[in-house]
């Protein structure tokens, strides 16, 4: 954590440092609430991404099992999530669920009360919700034949899934779930619309107090750089995984 | 009690698989009608007929990759754990039982059905240590042996893409042998393969026989079939149209189906 926290000062230092000269006015006084946003941008990806990925594991998973019940129940929270806008669910969860209060909510108070959280906790949700039927799909497409031979060798359901169905199934989804987490970046600047400080609520909040539009040149730049990495990285992950002879 | 897998005396024991007048049907087509079959250990039983008479099904009932709606099969005295036949779809009553048995009982596919994400060798070892809980290291050095076996020790560390179809098939049959299976169950082996290389396939399957290895073979190969068979099956149209050596059987077909089946097959 150190390190992050460290990346964050380095980042802020030599970022504004750099464009100081370039947009004098407007850097004097915003630039470190500016990269600051960019940090939180990336951890609500990076958190929901990696909660939001064994989840539609497990949806899948359950929606694909042989019990009606887990499937009927997985296919319902893809159903409501990904059938509804974004924007509804974070201003449901935030403003509609945030008024029933301390009262209420009881003990799950404090993760209401959080816009922080509200945006980490609707953006995971969504986010499993569209990988979940990704990674159904990969599930369905593994060819009947590597079942069968696991099923005959003896294996167990979930020997069957975690050795054989998934580590393939996934390679089937991988270029559709790399699209999805690039939505989901882009999906993240609507957070900004329940109060949490993202690049997007920065951005805005800048804009607000200097009316200057250069704020929005840079916010773009920023995305495209964010995105830009991240294309990067899930392509790389997806060569990794490639095997020979394919 | 019911539910344990018994050893019972009232069983056939003395064949090693023995399969008790299996009915199946999928949806409004009746694909076996009461089909029997008794192997002894280190007996080659082989199933022909035309395609549809339902010797892949019958094969496939063997270790319940198709569960059929009537009858039993035992295996080395032991009953499959199958629900009762109440006119309903049949359950597996005791899915650990079933696992251990099919553990016990090798397939061969006819699309090879390696593993695509592993390489030969971990294909050959992923059973013995996932099923079995089979030492790794031990495992290992048994997979080498068996890939030296049939051949292909050179391609351990390659992809199943990487190989030939024959090759495939012998990886897949060294996956088998490494359960250490007391019944090997062969889904015609060389129908997907080109017919250079039907030949190295059956010759590991020779071997596999002559070692005395308990077999159920579904076949097209008639040579391979007459030479290593003790016992032949002809089905047709879910039925067992006639069995016998494969001498009586080849040389003195009686029924018209099978008399027709060979000529078209032989010519």
């Amino acid at each position: 954590m150190d390190f992050y926290f460290d990346a964050k000062i380095w980042a802020s230092d030599t970022v504004c440092a750099a464009l100081r000269p370039v947009s004098p006015t407007l850097f004097a006084t915003s630039c470190g609430r500016f990269i600051d946003g960019f940090f939180v941008s990336i951890e609500l990806l990076v958190i929901a991404t990696l909660i939001g990925f064994p989840l539609a594991i497990g949806l899948a998973l359950a929606r694909t099992s042989r019990s009606s019940i887990l499937s009927a129940l997985s296919y319902s929270y893809s159903y409501v999530f990904r059938g509804t806008p974004l924007l509804v669910q974070l201003w449901i969860f935030y403003y509609g669920f945030g008024a029933l209060g301390a009262s209420g909510l009881g003990l799950l108070w404090p993760l209401f009360r959080d816009a922080y959280s509200v945006g980490l906790i609707v953006l995971t949700i969504n986010t499993s919700a569209y990988s979940a039927e990704i990674i159904r799909g990969g599930i369905v497409n593994v060819p009947n034949g590597q079942l069968e031979a696991a099923v005959a060798s003896g294996m167990s359901w979930w020997t069957t899934m975690r050795r054989i169905v998934l580590p393939q199934a996934l390679r089937i989804a991988w270029p559709a779930y790399s699209n999805e987490v690039l939505l989901l970046l882009k999906g993240s600047a609507l957070v900004s619309t329940i109060t949490v400080l993202d690049l997007m609520g920065q951005t805005r909040t800048i804009f607000a107090r200097s009316y200057s539009l250069d704020i929005f040149v840079y916010a773009v730049i920023l995305y495209l750089i964010l995105s830009g990495g991240l294309t990067v990285l899930l392509r790389w992950i997806e060569m990794r995984m490639r095997l020979p002879g394919y | 009690m019911d539910e344990v897998p018994e050893r019972s005396s009232t069983g056939p024991i003395q064949s090693y698989l023995s399969v008790q007048n299996i009915y199946k049907r999928y949806a409004e087509l009746e694909v076996l009608k009461g089909v029997s079959l008794e192997a002894a250990q280190h007996e080659v039983v082989s199933l022909i007929g035309a395609s549809g008479s339902g010797k892949s099904t019958l094969l496939r009932c063997i270790n319940l990759l198709a569960i059929p709606d009537r009858g039993d099969i035992w295996i080395d005295g032991v009953r499959l754990p199958l629900s009762q036949d109440d006119g309903g779809p049949r359950r597996i009553r005791d899915q650990k039982a079933v696992r251990l048995m099919r553990a016990r009982l090798a397939m061969v596919f006819q699309s090879f059905n390696l593993w695509s994400h592993k390489t030969i060798i971990e294909n050959v070892m992923e059973a013995p240590i996932h099923v079995l809980n089979a030492p790794k290291a031990e495992t290992r050095d048994k997979a080498e042996a068996l890939l030296a076996r049939v051949g292909i020790a050179d391609k351990r560390n390659a992809y199943p893409a990487q190989l030939s179809g024959g090759q495939q098939q012998r990886a897949a049959i060294a996956r088998a042998l490494c359960m250490e299976p007391k019944i090997l169950l062969f889904d015609e082996p060389t129908s997907a393969l080109d017919p250079e290389l039907v030949g190295e396939v059956l010759k590991v399957m020779r071997d596999l026989a002559a070692e005395g290895r308990t077999m159920v073979v579904v076949s097209h190969e008639m040579s391979f079939v007459r030479e290593v068979s003790n016992k032949v099956i002809f089905l047709h149209q879910g039925g067992i149209a006639e069995q016998g050596t494969p001498a009586e059987l080849f040389r003195r077909p009686q029924t018209e189906a099978c008399q027709k089946f060979l000529s078209n097959i032989l010519q």
